[in-house]
């Protein structure tokens, strides 16, 4: 439900014929910050509005403001927020409402309503008379009817407490730049400017401690440094240039030294091909030597080289003839033993007598003195045997055989069984199933078994008697037998000593014969004794035989041995019989030869590996070095030694270039140095520049906007001050800082070292007068907001008088929380 | 056959702008460990020859560390030929400090220098005031065979019209510092590839080497860019537009980052663009220390413009007005000018650090 909109009473003090080119005729606020539903009608002259602190006049303000200007798009300096924000109405509702205002005569209602953004706001201007909407101000009507904007209205037309309260040393001139500029203008324009200035100073080319003079300082030190450097570059440049030419003479010299390396190859080459030429000369030399040597062993040899087998042989042959000649020597055959052994020979002349006949006979003769052993055995034992067989004769005739009782026992058997078995049948035959009966039977059966018992009794006797009889005659026939085999051996017994003697007496016979053969009586009592002797005289004459023998072809083979020794050494030029010694010095001489020969063959070896292995044609030419190693080496180890100079000079001049280099690098770093602080010295200008461009630009601004309000401020404080005061002697002067001084005297006087009172008055009429300048032509309404509550009552009277005066101008807007301070 | 280009690896720089001592250190290993990591790709990727078109080395005193790194990369490949082309930051001394050069290390020098593998060559000049009018003049390639040429100099230095018709197949380039390539004439193209590390924020974006692999029988090619880079530069624009304080500028560069790619071990260079009112508040050593965790390194730097027009303060009856109507009516003065002037008044005025 709408609240019926509040209204108060603006008390109006009419001033007739007072004309405003533009005044406020009312307000309707919808919703505003805190204010809400408000009507406010507005008179001509001073409208005063009686209100307790905190009822919205700085809202009012805004409002009034707002419906003028509309809300800034951004947030004002210092504001905690933006002014759309801050004036949102607190308890919601359309933000915004009417202003009826006059202007020129024409009547118009301003109706604005805001949103969240500029957007959204809503704008419309009305002629009051028609209620038609029109164009005749755009939105931006303030500005249109002032020709000042939003923040230099707000800052003039609303007149706080402080304003005009008495403020200490300085506080006037403050309150005129606030008129100005509320925070950061007028007022700050010397801090402004002295910061610009400190600025300009600590950047200041002229200033010795300014940043740009002292860099200015250290860039001329840098550009003096780094030409300085400049001469290093030429040192670089130099000693680059005798570092070529070392490095073109180490080159040179490398390459001399490279011609010497090659000529030391070459050399070496010679050097390697005189060593073998030399090497091959000595190896041709000693061939020939060798050569010569085994012509010579061959010459000492008389041309022919003996085979080895043939020394050998002959070697055989001397030590063969050594050994026959030893033997011939040891064979002992005197002239006894040629006796004997002539007397032998005839002994055995033209028989053959060897030990197997002597063995023989040997034998034989054994045999006769063993078969007349036997003899006399056999003879002997034939008159033992023939002893023996008379004392034996009927001793072992058998006995006749013995009968057996069986054969009559059985037959008594036999007849006593078939008698009881008679008997007993006859009386078994009356006896009919009696127990005689057969008692009888019983008996007749034993008389059979008896019967039986005999009858096999007689058997078994009969068997055995013929047994004993057939043995008997066995025995019998034995007996005989051997007594005929003991007389048969007598017999032949006696038969054989016959022949035995016949046998000895043969075999006699002929040992007899064989003794006298060789000349030797013998009887069998003496044959073995002789036949000793013969086999002593047998081997007599086989000994001297033999001794004779040996020594005949011992000296038969001495004989030979000598010839075919004489024969072969002959062939060496031996003549005398000194063979161990010729046959010793020709098989030196042939070692001598074969020692030459393989010496010979080694060195030929030597030789043809040689020449395989070489090149003969290479070695054997002539050298191509004109040089010796040992002058090359020379020359080198000089060539070396100018090239260590040479290295020694580049390394000198490399360290240097390195230290030349490294200088470079510190330029290099100095240049980079240095560019950096041409770069923040430009910058810096530049700063400076802008500094001293801000600087005057701010100073030129400052004249010009203070030249505008300086002689309409002069008269206007006048005016205002000569109201108050009711004094028009004093002379006032504002200066270009907008600083009020009094003329006295002829003398400036800071309005600072006025009364307490008097400097409150002076800040009253200052801002009336800065406000008399801002608005030359169209003068704004005013709100003045208790700006008389810190002056005493003869001031305060002053000060009413003073809103008197502005009524002639101004439409004001007075807030006052005391009555006393009411305008009446 | 497969051949890396790779030139401008500046080993041993000492990378003392941006980066604190502790960073440099890292920074300068981590340059020579790009350099291992680019040979073991060789290694694996059966690369005949890796040529290094200039400024191998940044200094002419070279560390004992870099020097063996280089030698040893080179001795233990022995399947690798290094052609090594020495640019304007490259000395001897790297050569100099070798006792014998390497059989697979081949140079070049102010001369013509030809290697070949069958029916390709590889050539080279180093290029000095002695060679520099006579260096086109005096090349001649043969037209059936597959032509590399390596040179250090910028194009312009290098006339590239004067190598058209050379029967050049592939000409690398080093000495900028970024990968790019085109062609010389109907024939042939020419290609930096760039540098192996980014050392500064001239030199953002990804980093490596140009693998370029031939066919030896048809003597085509292709060639194709390898990053390699251990970390990577980038500039990060952020539009501020509109903002009045640091804290917004804090959202705003939040927004960004999140919206890219970028790896916390990147260097990235934050600039801060757009328009923004003469009020607003921009506090870039805040903003530094703000987002310092979450890159290897940052830095931030303010390029916004003033949202400033006349209208705008034509009626505004201050000091400030009247100075900056009187900056932005004054004629003589660039549109950088009033911006950094307004900005450094109204600095001025509202008190704060100019």
């Amino acid at each position: 439900m709408m609240k019926s909109p509040r209204s108060y009473d603006v008390e109006y003090l009419h001033l007739a014929g007072r004309r405003y080119n533009l005044k406020l005729i009312a307000c309707h606020i919808d919703n505003f910050g805190k204010l809400s539903n408000i009507n406010i009608n507005f008179n001509d002259g001073v409208n005063i509005i009686n209100k307790p602190n905190g009822w919205g006049k700085s809202t009012l303000a805004a409002f009034l403001k707002a419906m003028l200007y509309g809300f800034d798009t951004k947030k004002e300096t210092g504001a905690l927020d933006k002014e759309r924000k801050i004036y949102t109405p607190w308890q919601g509702g359309t933000y915004g409402g009417t202003l009826d205002f006059e202007v020129g005569g024409a009547g118009y209602r301003v109706m604005r309503t805001f949103g969240n953004t500029e957007k959204s706001d809503e704008f419309h201007l009305y002629r009051l008379n028609t209620m038609i909407e029109c164009n005749d101000f755009s939105p931006m009507l303030g500005e249109e009817l002032f020709e000042l904007d939003r923040n230099s209205f707000k800052r003039s037309v609303f007149i706080g407490q402080l304003d005009c309260a008495a403020m200490p040393t300085g506080a006037i001139n403050a309150k005129l730049g606030n008129l100005a500029e509320n925070t950061n203008d007028i007022n700050n324009y010397e801090t402004a400017a002295a910061d610009i200035k400190a600025s300009m100073n600590k950047l200041s080319p002229n200033r010795l401690t300014g940043t740009i003079k002292s860099r200015r300082n250290a860039i001329t030190a840098l550009e003096q440094e780094l030409k300085g450097y400049q001469a290093a570059e030429e040192s670089i440049s130099q000693i680059s240039g005798k570092i070529k030419q070392k490095t073109d003479q180490k080159k040179e010299l490398s390459g001399i030294r490279e011609d010497y390396g090659k000529a030391l190859n070459t050399a070496s080459q010679d050097s390697r091909r005189q060593a073998q030429k030399n090497n091959y000369e000595a190896i041709c030399a000693d061939e020939s030597e060798k050569k010569k040597q085994l012509e010579d062993a061959l010459l000492r040899l008389g041309g022919e080289v003996p085979d080895m087998k043939e020394l050998s042989e002959c070697g055989e042959w001397i030590n063969e003839l050594n050994s026959v000649q030893a033997v011939e020597k040891n064979l002992d055959f005197s002239d006894d033993k040629k006796d004997k052994l002539q007397e032998l020979s005839n002994v055995f002349a033209d028989k053959s007598l060897d030990d197997a006949s002597l063995d023989t006979m040997q034998k034989k003769i054994a045999n006769i003195s063993s078969v007349k052993n036997e003899y006399d055995k056999m003879e002997l034992k034939l008159s033992q045997m023939t002893s023996l067989a008379m004392l034996t004769d009927g001793e072992n005739e058998p006995l006749s055989p013995t009968k057996t009782k069986l054969v009559p026992g059985g037959i008594a058997a036999i007849v006593f069984g078939l008698i009881i078995t008679g008997g007993a049948a006859f009386f078994s035959l009356n006896e009919k199933y009696s127990v005689m009966e057969i008692a009888l039977l019983c008996v007749s059966g034993f008389g059979l078994l008896l019967t039986l018992c005999g009858v096999i009794m007689m058997i078994v006797g009969i068997k055995k008697n013929g047994r004993n009889q057939r043995e008997y005659i066995r025995k019998l026939a034995e007996f005989e037998e051997e007594q005929k085999a003991k007389q048969i051996p007598i017999k032949e017994l006696k038969s054989k000593l016959e022949e035995i003697k016949d046998g000895i007496d043969s075999m006699e016979k002929e040992v007899d014969a064989f003794f006298k053969s060789f000349l030797i009586e013998a009887s069998s009592d003496t044959y073995q004794e002789k036949l000793f002797e013969l086999k002593t005289m047998l081997s007599d004459f086989n000994r001297l035989s033999d001794v004779c023998y040996r020594k005949e072809q011992a000296a038969k083979q001495i004989s030979d041995l000598k010839d075919k020794t004489t024969a072969y050494l002959g062939k060496y030029g031996y003549k005398n019989d000194d063979y161990d010694v010729a046959l010793s010095e020709l098989k030196n001489l042939k070692s001598e030869y074969e020692f030459a020969q393989k010496n010979y063959e080694t060195s030929k070896n030597k030789k043809a590996s040689f020449e395989s292995e070489n090149d003969i044609k290479e070695i054997l030419s002539p050298a191509e070095c004109p040089y010796t190693l040992d002058e090359l080496n020379d020359l080198i180890k000089k060539i070396d030694a100018s090239v260590d100079e040479v290295n020694a000079s580049l390394a000198q001049y490399n360290r240097q270039l390195d230290d030349l280099q490294e200088q470079l690098d510190v330029r290099d770093e100095k240049e980079q140095e240095y560019r950096n602080m041409l770069s923040l010295q430009e910058e810096e200008q530049h700063k400076y520049h802008i500094l001293e461009l801000t600087a005057d630009m701010l100073a030129n601004a400052k004249e010009q906007f203070t030249a505008r309000y300086m002689a309409p401020i002069s008269n206007g404080f006048q005016k205002y001050f000569g109201i108050l005061t009711q004094n028009t002697d004093r002379n006032w002067q504002v200066d270009a800082n907008i600083n009020l001084m009094m003329i006295e005297e002829g003398q400036l006087r800071d309005v600072r070292s006025m009364s307490a009172g008097y400097q409150d008055l002076i800040g009253i009429c200052m801002r009336f007068a800065l406000v008399d300048a801002m608005y030359p032509d169209e003068k704004p309404f005013l709100i003045l907001d208790d700006p008389f509550v810190n002056l005493d009552n003869e001031k305060l009277a002053r000060g009413k008088e003073l809103l008197i005066e502005l009524e002639h101008d101004y439409q004001v807007i007075y807030f006052t929380c005391h009555g006393s301070r009411e305008y009446k | 056959m497969k051949f890396i280009h790779c030139a401008d690896l500046h080993l041993d720089s000492k990378m003392t702008s941006n980066l604190s001592k502790q960073q440099a250190r890292e920074r300068k290993m981590e340059i020579l460990r790009t350099y291992s990591k680019m040979v073991e790709y060789a290694k694996n990727n059966q690369i005949r020859a890796i040529i290094i078109a200039g400024d191998m080395f940044d200094t002419r005193n070279i560390s004992a560390t870099a020097r063996n790194i280089v030698k040893d990369s080179i001795v233990s490949n022995p399947n690798i030929d290094f052609y090594y082309l020495k640019g304007n930051h490259d000395s001897d001394n790297f050569l100099s400090k070798l006792e014998e050069i390497p059989a697979n290390l081949k140079l070049f020098s102010n001369e013509w220098t030809s290697y070949s593998y069958g029916n390709i060559t590889i050539n080279g000049l180093e290029i000095d005031k002695s060679n520099e009018a006579t260096m086109y003049n005096s090349l001649v390639l043969d037209h059936d065979k597959y032509n590399i040429v390596t040179l250090h100099g910028q194009l312009g230095e290098i006339n590239l019209g004067n190598l058209k018709n050379k029967n050049i197949d592939y000409l690398a380039l080093g000495h900028v510092h970024e990968y790019q390539n085109g062609p010389i004439d109907n024939r042939g193209m020419y290609c930096y590839s760039g540098c192996l590390e980014g050392r500064g924020f001239d030199e953002c974006g990804e980093k490596g080497f140009v693998v370029l692999d031939v066919d030896e029988k048809k003597l085509t090619a292709s060639f194709s860019f390898v990053p390699c880079a251990n970390r990577t530069l980038y500039t990060l624009d952020v539009d501020v537009t509109g903002i009045m304080t640091t804290q917004e500028a804090v959202a705003r560069i939040e927004e960004a980052i999140a919206n890219t790619t970028i790896s916390s071990k990147s260097m990235v260079k934050i600039i801060l663009v757009g328009e923004v009112d003469v009020d607003c508040d921009i506090n870039t050593d805040f903003l530094k220390d703000r987002f310092e965790e979450y890159f290897y390194y940052e830095k931030v730097y303010d390029e916004t413009k003033l949202l400033i027009s006349f209208e705008e303060f034509e009626k505004d009856a201050s000091l400030k007005g009247e100075f900056i109507r009187m900056v932005l009516t004054d004629a003589e003065l660039t549109d950088d000018e009033k911006s950094e002037v307004i900005r450094c008044g109204i600095s001025a005025l509202s008190g704060e650090e100019i």
